[in-house]
């Protein structure tokens, strides 16, 4: 207590006022740009030498420090204009780069903590186990992409006397009652479609009474471990009302798929499903996610069931709880596996709806006001709610050099050397401490990448309900389809590629201007800044417009490597063992026992029928021989499973999808600035000259290092 | 060396074929084998090569010593056919095996030879043959069909009724479930209530496979024939597990092709 005490009275009478100097100290170009250089040497040699925390909290320190003083600068010494129209757009900026400056400190602050949490084990006394009611909500997908779901959800390992399953149809669909009933789970549905999502949740409530509420998305395949992972903390902390697991996609999303082609580079949500819902349990203020985690019922009554306010009901009804005291746990390990949007303007679809639910809540339960949330829970919520707004300010930052480079919008008043010396060593030192905080979730640049494609369909929807929060409906985000063809959607790129071409043309007007001095009256310094600028920008929405060329997606599923015995079955009856390569729901891959055993006539003697062990048990299934035109004997011999049985199907999911293993994959490597900009132009240029390899193989290769 | 029968209360469940299989695998990795036929049918030298019309065996001589009968087949691989005979014939050395210690002094030099492992097959249900082999085996391997008339039986295996008790010397019987099908759904519920019952008792499954068949059509084992096939899978298994139980050492190593690459 003492300890603290002084703790505080050093960092308020010593630590503050230092900082606040060094901050405000007034310097010439040359003497900020020797101190930001000093900076920015002593943070690289640091980061070389040292992984510790504490190091990344020193480096933490001396970005904000760089980045308050280059905020600082700009606010004193840079706001004067000439005329209202450089004011205007002056103002935008300033605040463009204010709101950046905000949640920079709010991620940092966010990032800096992360709770590690643990798997709670199960209780060995089984009685004490509670019950589980399992929902599945389905609105419009297909059957196809409900199926498995559902399957896997019956093998996940839990007394069966305590768990039940519920598939929660808003679609009220004669298919779905069928297949329910088939297998044995309940099917609950209703007569009015109020509320979406949230209201399907909250009316299947009424009727189950398990104590604990699972949910999974349609397309959230759930290992059999899941609930023996969750429900544990539950036991051990009665005031615990929801765990969130990572979303796991294992199709790649759009972006994956058409930029990088089966490079490793980490998916856009694992920055979300890492560090930041990690930071936030830190701070108890981990939010639901809608899918893959497990509620508490009592705490769900406590505040009229799932939250049916905004379109993003998930977090809201997160944040519900925990304003009655409620805690919230984000555990990181990947228990489900789901498919990611599968095409661009599906996935700006969903972004659309996630930023209209997130600036809803933003104003209509604004989580820095109100009761019953700590500060540190308050900043969180804040950063959430508040993320979405960043498709302004990454529009005026894309737009501005425009502005200066075509009509001469002065934008920033003073010396570009000045700039410089205090905006390089901002710039420099928050990438180097992001890329060193969570350089294994997201690689620099790519996190630009992503908001860039973003940017501009969030503009409107997110400005819009700022101001009519009450307005806008849940839209189902569309799964399990597929691009059979490659083709350019140039209507979701559209807003990029005028800005792509206003940003070249200005880029070649101004160097044919520095070119002819005579001609054109130009300040140089300004001028060339803004070309590298432009420049910059004009990378960003390539890379952006080239996620808009959609590459063909034609395989739907999963395949999982192998190295199984298995036994086939040829029509005269003849039984042999092989090994099994690798298998999906639709079919596998087997070694070519045939190869060198005369009397194994394929050809004459089809195989009918696999018997594969699962684990659980041994299935049989009907096969039919896929034979791939090729030169010589193929090494493989590949088969489509025919008319599987619910049962047969069941063993497939626990075999490929249920198990423990199923999402576990090697980290990413730790992020390498440089490296990963050569990564970004390597993919443009994949993108603008692709190989003439078939399309085929290389989905093949994106598939494979994702399953 | 230890002395193994094969022997079942139905016929036509596949005891030859196993006898004939087991003592191929053992004598491939090894091990010398004799496999004696002690069902009238004769049938088993015909696994081994020998032709139809080979009429040799050892039931022409019940007071002798049935070493002389042996058929060198293959490496560490001997034969001993039944024979042709008469009823008379067959009656002579009925009274001969019911001697006490019959095997162990008269035919000692098969039956309690420490180089040799006996593989004796027999006809199906009770013979003196089995009574009398079992006062010196080790082991009794009973093959079973994943059917319902077997299913029947089940419970009298189990009850250890069957066969007037002749079948409980050694180390007791094992069930081998042979002609397993999964595709079969009766199938595979018969064997998972065989397994469920006999637990520690079930020596293995062996797969349906035409395999068998056709390499007992060729004369041949069935790895021969089909060197991935899984039925001859199954047989290794079995051969492992029965080494292991009776405690001696199969000499070489693995002991069929492994059909896993690596």
């Amino acid at each position: 207590m003492k300890n603290s005490v002084f703790a505080a009275l050093f960092v308020v009478c010593v630590v503050l006022p230092v900082l606040v100097l060094v901050v405000i100290a007034p310097m010439n170009a040359q003497n900020q740009f020797i101190f930001g250089m000093c900076m920015v040497i002593a943070c690289l040699i640091a980061n070389f030498c040292s992984k510790k925390h504490f190091v990344s909290f020193c480096m933490l320190l001396a970005s904000v420090v760089c980045s308050t003083r280059y905020m600082f600068f700009r606010a004193t010494q840079t706001l004067s204009f000439p005329s209202w129209i450089d004011t205007i757009f002056g103002v935008l900026l300033f605040g463009a780069e204010i709101y950046v400056y905000g949640v920079l400190l709010l991620s940092f602050f966010q990032l800096s903590w992360s709770l590690n949490r643990k798997i709670v084990p199960m209780p060995e006394d089984v009685n004490k186990w509670p019950t589980v009611d399992v929902y599945i909500p389905t609105y419009n997908e297909s059957l196809d992409v409900v199926r498995d779901t559902v399957l896997a959800a019956q093998c996940l390992e839990y007394p069966k006397d305590k768990i039940r399953i519920y598939l929660l149809d808003d679609g009220r669909r004669r298919e779905f009652a069928t297949f329910a009933t088939e297998i044995g789970v309940g099917y609950i549905t209703r007569s009015d479609n109020k509320h979406a999502k949230a209201g399907n949740l909250n009316h299947a409530m009424t009727l189950t009474h398990g104590e604990l509420i699972a949910i999974f998305d349609c397309d959230h395949i759930a290992t059999k471990i899941f609930l023996q992972s969750t429900v544990g903390a539950f036991i051990t902390d009665p005031k615990l009302a929801l765990i969130q697991t990572p979303h796991h996609f294992y199709s790649p999303d759009p972006i994956q798929r058409n930029l990088y082609l089966g490079r490793d580079i980490p998916p856009e949500n694992a920055m979300f499903y890492g560090p930041i819902q990690r930071g936030n349990d830190n701070w108890n203020a981990t939010f639901f996610c809608g899918s893959c985690a497990v509620i508490r019922r009592s705490a769900l009554d406590e505040i009229g069931g799932f939250a049916v306010e905004t379109v993003t009901e998930d977090a809201h009804t997160a944040l519900k709880l925990q304003r009655k005291g409620w805690k919230t746990a984000f555990l990181d390990h990947i228990l489900a596996g789901g498919l990611a949007t599968e095409r661009l303007v599906l996935h700006l679809k969903q972004r659309n709806r996630w930023a209209r639910g997130m600036v809803q809540i933003f104003r209509l339960d604004n989580p820095l006001f109100g009761k019953g949330l700590t500060l540190a829970q308050r900043l969180c919520y804040l950063s959430a709610t508040s993320y979405f707004f960043f498709a302004l300010p990454r529009v005026i930052f894309m737009v501005t050099p425009i502005l200066y480079l075509l009509f001469g919008i002065s934008i920033v008043h003073g010396s570009v050397s000045l700039l410089l010396a205090y905006a390089v060593p901002h710039l420099i030192l928050s990438g180097l401490s992001g890329s060193r905080l969570y350089g294994r979730y997201r690689y620099s640049f790519w996190g630009q990448i992503y908001d860039t494609v973003l940017s501009f369909h969030l503009v409107l929807p997110t400005v819009a309900t700022l101001f009519f929060p009450h307005h806008g409906d849940f839209n189902v985000t569309d799964k399990g389809q597929t691009v059979d063809k490659a083709y350019f959607d140039a209507l979701s790129v559209r807003p990029h590629l005028i800005v792509a071409f206003l940003l070249a043309f200005s880029i070649v007007f101004s160097v044919v201007k520095i070119f002819l001095p005579s001609y054109f009256e130009t300040q140089l310094g300004p001028m060339l800044l803004n070309v590298f600028w432009a420049m910059v920008n004009l990378l960003l929405l390539i890379a952006a417009i080239c996620v808009g060329r959609e590459t063909a997606n034609k395989r739907k599923l999963q395949r999982l490597n192998v190295e199984l015995p298995i036994n086939v079955y040829q029509q005269s009856g003849i039984c042999s063992r092989a090994v099994m390569r690798d298998i999906s729901m639709g079919g596998c891959r087997v070694d070519n026992f045939s190869i060198g055993n005369a009397e194994l006539n394929l050809d004459e003697d089809p195989i009918t029928d696999l018997e594969i062990p699962t684990g659980n048990a041994t299935v049989c299934v009907n096969v039919k021989r896929i034979v791939r035109p090729m030169q010589g004997e193929d090494e493989f011999l590949r088969f489509s499973f025919e008319n599987v049985d619910i049962d047969t199907r069941r063993e497939f999911v626990r075999l490929i999808f249920s198990r423990a293993d199923a999402w576990v994959r090697p980290e990413y490597k730790q992020d390498n600035p440089v490296r990963s900009f050569f990564t970004v132009l390597a993919c443009i240029y994949d993108s603008l000259f692709p190989k003439r390899a078939p399309a085929g193989k290389k989905q093949e290769a994106a598939g494979e290092s994702h399953a | 060396m230890p002395v193994i029968s094969i022997c079942s209360p139905k016929g036509g469940v596949g005891k030859t074929t196993l006898a004939a299989n087991l003592a191929y695998v053992f004598s491939r990795s090894g091990t010398r084998v004799a496999v004696v036929d002690f069902d009238p049918q004769n049938s088993l030298r015909l696994y081994f090569g020998l032709s139809l019309s080979d009429d040799r065996g050892f039931v022409t001589m019940p007071q002798k010593d049935w070493a002389s009968a042996c058929v060198n087949v293959d490496k560490n691989l001997f034969v001993l056919p039944f024979g042709k005979s008469t009823k008379e014939q067959r009656m002579l050395l009925d009274e001969a095996m019911a001697q006490d210690n019959y095997f162990k002094t008269v035919q000692g030099s098969l039956f309690s030879n420490k180089d040799l492992l006996v593989i004796a097959d027999f006809a199906p249900g009770y013979s003196q043959a089995l009574e009398s082999v079992s006062k010196v085996s080790d082991m009794q391997i009973v093959p079973l069909l994943a059917d319902a008339a077997s299913v029947s039986l089940f419970s009298q295996l189990l009850a250890g009724g069957l066969m007037d008790g002749v079948i409980n010397g050694g180390h007791g019987y094992h069930i081998v479930i042979n002609q397993a099908d999964n595709r079969i759904k009766l199938n595979r519920e018969i064997q998972s209530f065989a397994e469920q019952n006999f637990k520690d008792n079930l020596l293995g499954t062996v797969h349906r496979d035409t395999s068998v068949s056709e390499a007992a059509a060729q004369q041949i084992p069935v790895c021969d024939y089909n060197k991935n096939s899984a039925a001859a899978f199954d047989i290794d298994v079995i051969a492992k597990k029965t080494a292991a139980i009776l405690g001696f050492d199969v000499k070489q190593g693995t002991m069929i092709i492994n059909p896993l690459r690596h």
